[in-house]
Order: C-alpha cells, then sequence, then structure tokens
C-alpha cells in the first residue's frame, strides 16, 4: 500500500509533544495535530521531517529532564 | 498496579517480597530473586559510572543464560535503554548496531569476554555470582514512565535494520496485561525466545513481575527438541512461547514431559489446524494461546485463546487492555466488519518511534483519527478482517515483509544486502516453499562472483536467519510489461548441483552428503554447517533416521546436533561402527548399578504397627492420570470400600480431580460414582515427601492403609537422568511413606522391562534373582533402580508386592489403550504408507482391563502379599499375528522387508509429529528384536512357569484367561480412530494406493 501512495499528497502535521506524521491533505486533521505549513508529496514532506525532527522525545520528556539538569 | 509504574520496579518489588525464590535458572547459573536484584544493582553502578543515564542506549550481549537477565535488569536499574544484541550476528552487523543506536558500552558476560564482538566502544564484562560482600548501595531514580527502556532491531525495507525505541509506560502497560486474560500467571516458563527479540519479554517479564521462575534453555537445549521436553519435564514448566514449528516438534505425539503446562502460547506464524486439535487432545487442561503484536506496539497486541471448536484459520484474538484496533481501508476510514483491511494499532503500548529516523516514524506511526489528543497509530502493513466475534483474522501482508521460522524479515533488506556486493547488478529474495518448509531463495544477476562468494560475504553482514537458503544465479531477471520484475516467474530453485572446493575426501562422506542433500534440498559441501544452509532440527532429525537405515548405525540426536556437517557426520558414523556400543558414554557400570539401588537406610520398618492391609479404609494410589493407574483406580473403587487418596500433579484439588476424571474418561472407563470415592493429594511423586506439607503427610502417615505405586514417566525416549526424580527417588519416597505412622502394605507396579533390559535370561521365573548382566537404559533402568528399593524394603520386613506387566495393551471391553505406546506409534507411521516389516518376534502382552484386575484381586489375598507376579498372558502374541489384524481391520498393511521399512520412514512427510520419535523409535525396534523375543525360544512349560505364581493366585476368579485375539485387537484399533490418532480404515487406503502412483518405488540396493 505504501510503496503505491507516491501520487497523494500529504501535510505534515505535529502534535503538542512535537511529534511529527505526514497526514493526507483530502482527510481532516485529527485532533491534537497541527499543520506546519508544509504539503507535497510524501517524499518532500518526509524530508523535511528528517531535516526538522531531531530530537524523538516527546517535548514533556525533554523539559522534565532539562530541568532535572 | 498503577501505570507509573517502571520496568525493573516490577521486578525489584518481587525480589523484596520473596528475596529467596527462585527468579531465572540457565545453564550457566540459578539465581534466586535476591541475587537477580542484587547482582544487577552492582552491575548498574558500574555502569552509571562508565556513563549510562536516562535516554543513554547501552547495548547488551544477549546469550542464552540466566546472566543475561542480570544484564538487562541492570541497564534498566541505571536508568539507561538495553539493546539486545544476539551473539550469533556477524560482527559487521554488531559494527552497525552499535553504530545506528549510539551505544558507548556493550555488556557482556565473562564467560563469553572471549569471543565477544569488539570495536570501538567499552566491554563491560560481569560475572554472576561474585558479591562484594556488603550489600550493593541503593541507585538514584532517574528516570520516569516516558523514558526508554530498550531499543530492539528490526528488519528495514530499504536495506538496514532500525531501531524501535519503547519507553517503560508501554513495556510495563504490555507486561502487566499478561494478567488481564484471566490466564494463570507462570510457576515456571521456559524461555525458548532469544532476548534478542522483544518477544520474549512475554515470558521474561510476565514472570518475574508475578515471581514465578524463568528457565532459559542453553543454545544447544534449543537444537534438539528432545531436550527441551526433558528440560520441560525436569523443571515442570508450566508456560511456553514460541513458534507453532516448535511447539509442534515439542508436543509431538506424546504430551508427558509437557504435563504441567497449563498455557501455550504460539505466535510468529500461522498457527495450523492440526496444532490445535492434537494440543487440545494431549494436553486438554492446557490454554492455547495464540499471540498477535509488532515490535512498534511493545511485543503484543491482540491475543486469542483458541478452542479446539474454533474452524478457519486460528484468529489473532482481541486487543489487551489499552491498545486499540482499527482495520482502515486505502483511505484511513474504517472497513465494515468482515471486509478486509490493513490493521493500525493506536493506544497506550505504540512505541515512541524509530531510533535516529525521523522520516521513517513519521510515515509508520501517523496521527490517530479516532483520538482527540494528538495520539499516534502505528501503520502494521497486515491485512486483516475483524469477524463477527470481534476477534481480527490475519490474512497476509501488503508488502515485502515476511516471517520464515517465526523471523521477520524484509526481503528488501536481504535484497540491498545482495546488491552490495560489487559484482551484482540486482537482486531478489521471496520465500518459497521446498520440500514442504518455506525457505528463503534469492535471485540475483552477477557480472563475476559466484553463489559461494556472494552468500559468503552476506554471512558476515546478515544474522544467519536471514541469509538465503538458496541463491539463483540468472542472466535477466524475468520481467512484466511494466517492467518491473515479475516474482511469480523466478524460477524455483532446481536440483542439486556439486558446491566448488568442499567435495567429500571419501566414499562414506559422499554417501553422507549424498543423503544431506536429499533431506536438505540442496548441495551440501562437506564443511558446510547445516544451519547455516537453512536446516532446521526438523531436518536433522529426518537426516538422523537416514543416517540409521544407510548405515545401520544408531547415532543419538544430541550427538548429530554438536557437529552438524558431511564431514562430522561421516565421522560419528566412522566411530560408531568401530565401537561395539556406540552409546557407551553414559552408561554405567554393573557396579554403578547397583550402587544407585541402594535403598536409604532410614527407610525401614523399625517397630511400627501395622496398618490394615486388607480391607483397607484408605488407600494411597500414585499414577492415577496414567493408563493403567486409571484402571486401578476404577478396580479400586469397585472391589474395596476405601477412600482412594489419589497423588496428582494439579493447581488444586478441583483441578486435579478434574485431571483424574479426564485421564479416567479417555480410558472409557470413568463412572460417575467414582466422585465420592476419590480424593485428590496434590502433590508431586518427584518431590521431597510429594511435596506435600508436614501436617499433610503425616495425616497420609497415620491414616493411609495400602499404597498402590503405579505412577511413573514411562517414556523410552528420556535418558536416566531425565525421569530419575520421578521414577526412583518417587518410588524412595513412596517406601518412605509406606514407613511412616504406620507399616503400610505397598503394591509396587514394575515392568517386564527390568527382566529385558538387564540380559537375564529367559524363562522369566518369578522368582529368579534379580542380578543384572547388562546395565539397561532410560526407562528400564530407572525402574530396574525403583524395584531394587521395592525388594530391599521388603526385605527389610516391608509388606510389599511387585508387580511386572508386560506390554499392556487394549482394554477387553472398550478396546482403550495409550497413545505413547511405542507399537502403537510405528504402527501409525507405517500406516500412512500401508507396509509392515516382516519380523518375527512376539510380544509378551496383555490387556489392561487384565492387569489391573490381576493387580486388584492379588493385593486383596492375604497368601499373596509379599510376593512378585508376572503379568502377561503365558501365550505371547506374533507381531505378525497383529499385522495381520491390522490388515483385517480394513488397512492396507503389506509385509515387506524392515529395510525397505526403513528406507520409507526417512522419507516421512517433514510435518508428520512421528516424525521427531522415529531415531528413538528404532532403537526400540532393536530392543524388540534382541534375544528375548525371537520366535520358538521357548516351550509351553517354559512359558507357564513364567507366570506360575500370577496363574495360581489368581486360579478360579476367571481373571487374565483372554489372550489377545483378532477382536481385541480391532476394538483397539476403533479406539485410536475414534480418539484420531489412526486414520479411518477407508481413508488410509486410498491414500496409500494414490500415493503408490506418485512416488517410484525404489527397491534397496542390498540388504542386511
Amino acid at each position: 500500500m505504501s510503496a503505491e501512495a507516491g501520487e497523494r499528497r500529504y501535510r505534515v502535521v505535529v502534535n503538542d509533544e512535537e511529534q511529527y506524521a505526514i497526514w493526507p491533505v483530502e482527510l481532516d486533521r485529527p485532533g491534537g495535530w497541527h499543520d506546519v505549513g508544509v504539503t507535497g508529496d510524501r517524499r518532500t514532506c518526509l524530508d523535511h521531517i528528517e531535516r526538522t525532527w531531531t530530537d524523538l522525545r516527546p517535548r514533556s520528556l525533554r523539559e522534565r529532564m532539562a530541568n532535572a539538569g | 498496579m498503577n501505570d507509573t509504574a517502571l520496568l525493573h520496579r516490577l521486578i525489584e518489588r518481587q525480589a523484596a517480597e520473596r528475596p529467596d525464590a527462585v527468579a531465572v535458572t540457565g545453564d550457566d547459573a540459578e539465581l534466586s530473586y535476591g541475587q537477580l536484584d542484587d547482582q544487577a544493582t552492582r552491575l548498574a553502578h558500574r555502569l552509571i559510572r562508565s556513563g549510562a543515564g536516562p535516554e543513554t542506549p547501552v547495548a547488551v550481549l544477549a546469550a542464552r543464560g540466566a546472566d543475561t537477565v542480570v544484564a538487562l535488569l541492570a541497564v534498566l536499574k541505571a536508568g539507561a535503554a538495553y539493546v539486545p544484541v544476539d551473539p550469533a550476528n556477524p560482527p559487521e552487523r554488531v559494527g552497525y548496531l552499535m553504530r545506528d543506536s549510539g551505544a558507548s558500552l556493550l555488556v557482556a558476560p565473562r564467560r563469553l569476554a572471549a569471543t565477544a564482538p569488539s570495536g570501538p566502544w567499552t566491554t563491560v564484562t560481569f560475572d554472576v555470582g561474585s558479591a562484594d560482600g556488603a550489600p550493593a548501595a541503593p541507585l538514584p531514580e532517574r528516570v520516569g514512565p516516558d523514558n526508554a527502556a530498550y531499543i530492539i532491531y528490526t528488519s528495514g525495507s530499504t536495506g538496514q535494520p532500525k531501531g524501535v525505541v519503547v519507553p517503560h509506560r508501554q513495556i510495563v502497560r504490555s507486561t502487566l496485561a499478561n494478567r488481564e486474560f484471566g490466564r494463570p500467571d507462570p510457576d515456571c516458563f521456559l524461555l525458548l525466545i532469544s532476548f534478542a527479540f522483544d518477544a520474549c519479554a512475554v515470558g521474561l517479564y510476565w514472570t518475574l513481575s508475578t515471581g514465578g521462575r524463568v528457565v532459559v534453555p542453553s543454545v544447544d537445549d534449543l537444537r534438539d527438541p528432545l531436550a527441551l521436553r526433558a528440560l520441560a519435564a525436569r523443571h515442570q514448566v508450566t508456560h511456553l512461547d514460541c513458534t507453532p514449528t516448535l511447539y509442534s516438534l515439542m508436543l509431538a505425539d506424546a504430551p508427558e514431559p509437557l504435563a504441567t503446562l497449563r498455557c501455550a502460547i504460539v505466535g510468529g506464524e500461522a498457527c495450523p489446524a492440526d496444532l490445535v486439535e492434537r494440543h487440545h487432545r494431549l494436553l486438554p487442561g492446557c490454554l492455547l494461546v495464540n499471540n498477535y503484536g509488532p515490535t512498534e506496539t511493545t511485543v503484543w497486541v491482540t491475543s486469542a485463546t483458541v478452542t479446539p471448536t474454533s474452524d478457519g484459520p486460528v484468529s489473532i484474538g482481541t486487543a489487551i487492555r489499552g491498545a486499540r484496533t482499527y482495520v482502515l481501508d486505502e483511505d484511513l476510514r474504517s472497513v465494515p466488519d468482515g471486509v478486509e483491511g490493513e490493521l493500525f494499532i493506536g493506544g497506550e503500548t505504540v512505541a515512541r518511534g524509530y531510533h535516529g529516523r525521523p522520516g521513517l516514524t513519521a510515515e509508520r506511526f501517523l496521527p490517530d483519527p479516532f483520538s482527540t489528543r494528538g495520539e499516534r497509530m502505528y501503520r502494521t502493513g497486515d491485512r486483516v478482517r475483524r469477524l463477527p466475534t470481534g476477534e481480527l483474522e490475519f490474512r497476509g501482508r501488503f508488502d515485502h515483509q515476511v516471517k520464515v521460522r517465526g523471523f521477520r524479515i524484509e526481503l528488501g533488506e536481504v535484497e540491498a544486502a545482495l546488491a552490495a556486493h560489487p559484482d551484482v547488478v540486482e537482486a531478489v529474495a521471496d520465500v518459497r516453499d521446498l520440500g514442504g518448509t518455506a525457505t528463503l531463495v534469492a535471485w540475483a544477476r552477477s557480472t563475476a562472483a559466484g553463489t559461494d562468494e556472494i552468500l559468503h560475504q552476506l554471512r558476515e553482514r546478515l544474522p544467519a536467519h536471514m541469509v538465503p537458503s538458496r541463491l539463483l544465479l540468472l542472466d535477466a531477471l524475468p520481467r512484466n510489461v511494466a517492467g518491473k520484475v515479475d516474482r511469480a516467474r523466478l524460477p524455483d530453485p532446481a536440483g542439486p548441483a556439486v558446491p566448488a572446493g568442499d567435495e567429500p575426501a571419501t566414499p562414506l562422506e559422499a554417501e553422507v552428503a549424498e543423503l544431506a542433500a536429499e533431506v536438505l534440498g540442496l548441495p551440501v559441501g562437506r564443511s558446510d554447517n547445516f544451519f547455516d544452509l537453512g536446516a532446521t532440527s526438523l531436518h536433522l532429525s529426518r537426516l538422523l533416521l537416514g543416517v540409521m537405515s544407510r548405515f545401520h548405525v544408531s547415532v543419538p540426536t544430541h550427538q548429530l546436533f554438536r557437529v552438524p556437517s558431511v564431514l562430522g557426520v561421516a565421522q560419528l558414523v566412522e566411530a560408531a561402527r568401530r565401537l561395539e556400543d556406540p552409546d557407551a558414554t553414559g552408561t554405567w557400570t554393573l557396579d554403578e548399578l547397583a550402587a544407585a539401588g541402594e535403598l536409604d537406610a532410614d527407610i525401614h520398618p523399625g517397630g511400627l504397627a501395622p496398618s490394615t492391609w486388607f480391607g483397607p479404609r484408605h488407600v494411597f494410589v500414585t499414577g492415577a492420570t496414567g493408563y493403567l493407574g486409571a484402571f486401578l483406580v476404577k478396580e479400586l473403587a469397585e472391589r474395596t470400600d476405601a477412600t482412594l487418596w489419589c497423588l496428582v500433579r494439579a493447581g488444586s484439588e478441583d483441578e486435579g480431580i478434574a485431571r483424574i476424571r479426564a485421564a479416567m474418561s479417555g480410558y472409557r472407563t470413568w463412572d460417575q460414582a467414582y466422585l465420592s470415592r476419590i480424593r485428590p493429594v496434590v502433590g508431586d511423586l518427584s518431590e521431597p515427601r510429594f511435596g506435600l506439607s508436614g501436617s499433610a503427610y503425616e495425616r497420609l502417615g497415620r491414616d493411609i492403609d495400602v499404597i498402590y505405586h503405579s505412577g511413573a514417566v514411562a517414556n523410552f525416549m528420556y535418558p536416566y537422568s531425565a525421569i530419575k526424580r520421578t521414577n526412583v527417588d518417587g518410588t524412595a519416597e513412596v517406601l518412605r511413606l509406606a514407613t511412616t505412622g504406620t507399616l503400610k502394605a505397598v503394591h509396587h507396579v514394575s515392568t517386564i522391562d527390568v527382566l529385558v533390559g538387564s540380559g537375564i535370561e529367559r524363562p522369566y521365573r518369578e522368582d529368579v534373582e534379580m542380578v543384572a548382566r547388562t546395565v539397561p537404559e532410560g526407562y528400564a533402568r530407572s525402574k530396574w533402580v525403583a524395584e531394587a528399593f521395592a525388594r530391599q524394603a521388603r526385605d527389610r520386613g516391608v509388606p510389599c508386592s511387585i508387580y511386572r506387566p508386560g506390554l499392556v495393551f487394549s482394554h477387553t471391553r472398550t478396546g482403550a489403550t495409550q497413545l505413547n505406546d511405542y507399537l502403537l506409534v510405528e504402527i501409525k507411521g507405517l500406516l500412512d504408507f500401508g507396509i509392515g516389516p516382516d519380523l518375527e518376534y512376539r510380544l509378551p502382552v496383555s490387556t489392561v482391563d487384565c492387569v489391573s484386575q490381576a493387580i486388584a484381586h492379588l493385593s486383596t489375598q492375604e497368601h499373596c502379599l509379599g510376593g512378585t507376579y508376572h503379568l502377561w498372558d503365558p501365550e505371547p502374541v506374533p507381531v505378525q499375528s497383529i499385522f495381520s489384524w491390522i490388515r483385517s481391520f480394513g488397512y492396507t498393511f503389506d509385509p515387506v522387508p524392515f529395510e525397505t521399512v526403513l528406507k520409507r520412514l526417512a522419507e516421512l512427510d517433514p510435518d508428520s509429529p512421528v516424525l521427531p520419535l522415529l531415531p528413538l523409535f528404532l532403537d526400540e525396534e532393536r530392543r524388540l528384536r534382541t534375544e528375548s523375543f525371537a520366535a520358538g525360544d521357548l516351550t509351553a512349560a517354559d512359558r507357564e512357569v513364567e507366570c506360575a505364581g500370577t496363574l495360581a493366585g489368581l486360579d478360579g476368579t476367571g481373571i487374565g484367561s483372554a489372550p489377545l485375539s483378532e477382536e481385541l485387537a480391532h476394538k483397539c484399533f476403533q479406539y485410536l480412530v475414534d480418539v484420531g490418532f489412526f486414520p479411518e480404515p477407508a481413508a488410509q487406503r486410498a491414500r496409500v494406493a494414490a500415493h503408490d502412483q506418485v512416488v517410484e518405488w525404489r527397491e534397496p540396493e542390498h540388504v542386511g
């Protein structure tokens, strides 16, 4: 299924924990997810995420660890 | 328990509650909870000093042993995430895992330090069992539930494996979910899955978080289903988890070693319907569970309890609590029930993602459209549909991920590894059915390098299970109209070609190589390791059979597993031919046999007052769930007024009575009336004082009048060491009970095997002096020693009668018989071919009702107490008579030379459950062909002498006057058809006829 999905258009979305994902443009965004403003084919979206999402830890964990010193 | 718990806290809690309980047993060590916790804490301190901490990956060499558990726990306690590394991985792969995970520490047990992979990382070695004296200092609390607990690597479709990061919250939820299905907690879990796979977490953490014991088989054990069975029996395993294929091998057709199993979990492959049927027939009291779940959603996510009535493919069940399953179409919308779609998984067990792979993570861990809180769901790539019951049915994959022998493999990774060779232009990998086995095959276009060189490079990069078993080099890969490789047109691997440079060096090696090539379905070099070629233990069993048939030598299975190459097997055959007794190792001397038979001095009547030996009020019975024992219970219930206290292994009295009832019902000898007569005694023959509490044992000592001891492991496959505790020590315990409180009468069930196995000459007089001429092996040895105990007790004044039944076979009225009888297993296998060997031996048989009635009657006669009784019909049955009765029952069963039979057996269907037993049954065949059972040796008078005491004691009762006849044999066969052990005659005839038309009959080139 995923291999043939190259022609679909997606957008890059992110949740409050700063986790990224791609989502088909024609579907409603699920609750708790926001657009980052990038749409395109699968490759374009994933490339953006590869560059942007540098720390896979959820934001709340990152903050907790930073505060713990 | 709340979900903010951390994984290691679950184990620490148990360590605080039961520090002395055994936590882990391995080949290398056995550790109590306290020891496990303490050792892990000490190691954790060392890891912290070396830089381990929250979100730090620490690699652990996942060797098969108790020490690995210490290492995993230590990494968790240090707050870090463990990355298990299989020691069987080639060094290049280990290097990749270390680099990709970012681990700078590798934890390895010191016993493996010499062979541990080395590279730009720090190896921390440790010993299990070295304590510094002072208790380990408490560790700082550094992690929370969202911190990573482990990173486990799975096959990657684009060529590189990827690490799935699982935080504590998810693995704790996954672990706690085991208790939410109403299944019994593990008492003793046999851990068959490697620590490198997350599937091991069920066995490991469910057990350790509930105070049970984990048994870790050694690498050698894992290669031999027989060894695993013995291990399960020895530790009285209650739970296990493995692929259906391995479970099928372990279950075979003789469930006795798995008698304590309460929960068998299978997964990783489709579960065949016939395994379900066999499981429920052989282990009716044991749950069969099918678990499913990708690593990305933490170990498991759905589970099904597989009942015997389910038909159609085995379902993968329903979601564990906290997980949600969605079946969606291409547009990510729910499909109606019954319609196929892709499985997506949401909820609490969705992992964090792929380590260092944000793009891949974003693509597989998608927003969950059924949640409003920014949750994610994992896209599994599995095709499923929801059944009306709400359960899910697995229907395949959408992509090129496959399962071979339970291992998840991305074909893309195999293809990428092939293409990495400089001479390989393009490559395709796929799974083909070869010889009935799912086999990984690859095709490639190469400019220069040959198959050997390419495969050699693959072995340096990929774990063994991912190296294709066959590689075909083609000038061009077939393509379809669109220009893509047409997988369906890739040719199946053809017949064998000789591998260059590794040819056999002697005629013997050439024969072995030919045999190996036949069994494995591919060319085999002289020094190729069979396992590297993709052979499984099933292939080795077939090879063993072939070796025995072709070379007429007996090679124990475990020896074959140690040298799995043509060269090794040839050497074994030579060694076996040179020695008089190839099984010399492990045999005792006659002195050692005599020494083993010395009964503890403290078992004697002393000045004890006698109980009531005739007309008893309370009778103690062992072996009530066994074949003869079940009928003894019936006879005693009907001939006496006594309460029958039946020793039984069970979790509760209710379960105990259920087991007894199930056994007796299975043998068609149950009656509701017995419920009021039978009291289960929940305990274990192999434990001191049967594992009973002091007061329970005292009560037995005080109240029991007479003991009937028929309980034993009656299995010819096991080495003596595996059955000694039950058969030998158990008899000592029975004699101990007989001399506790009051002096009780004992009726000890021995066997004709003590005479056959010790070389005593016929005629077997009941009063023959029991002096062994040869040392019996295995079961016969255990019964010899047990009987020696009984005789000594008798000499010391314990009133003990000894009964030696012959082959107990069939029931006069119902035909009920036991399924693990070797003759029947042999016949069952031969029915597949419709042939029987033209051997001429005679069997001393008796029906089970005759034997049980004889014992019951003789035991109630005052003048018979203290005697020895032979219980077989004076008229032995020629095995050819039995074979002719098989024919008259309606089966095709043509007499052929024994050699022909061996040759045909070597061709058995790899799925046949009879196959793993056959090497041992061939030994049995040899046993029955000894002088003792040759035709025409004894006169009628001699034969009467053998059972003189019995005949006298039974005079006038009418017991035992029905020799085995065609009618009795037919009743037995009908019973076997009814319970599904034998095929229906019409079906068998048809199958044999069809088979004969297809198979070209090959006559043996030489006989004898």
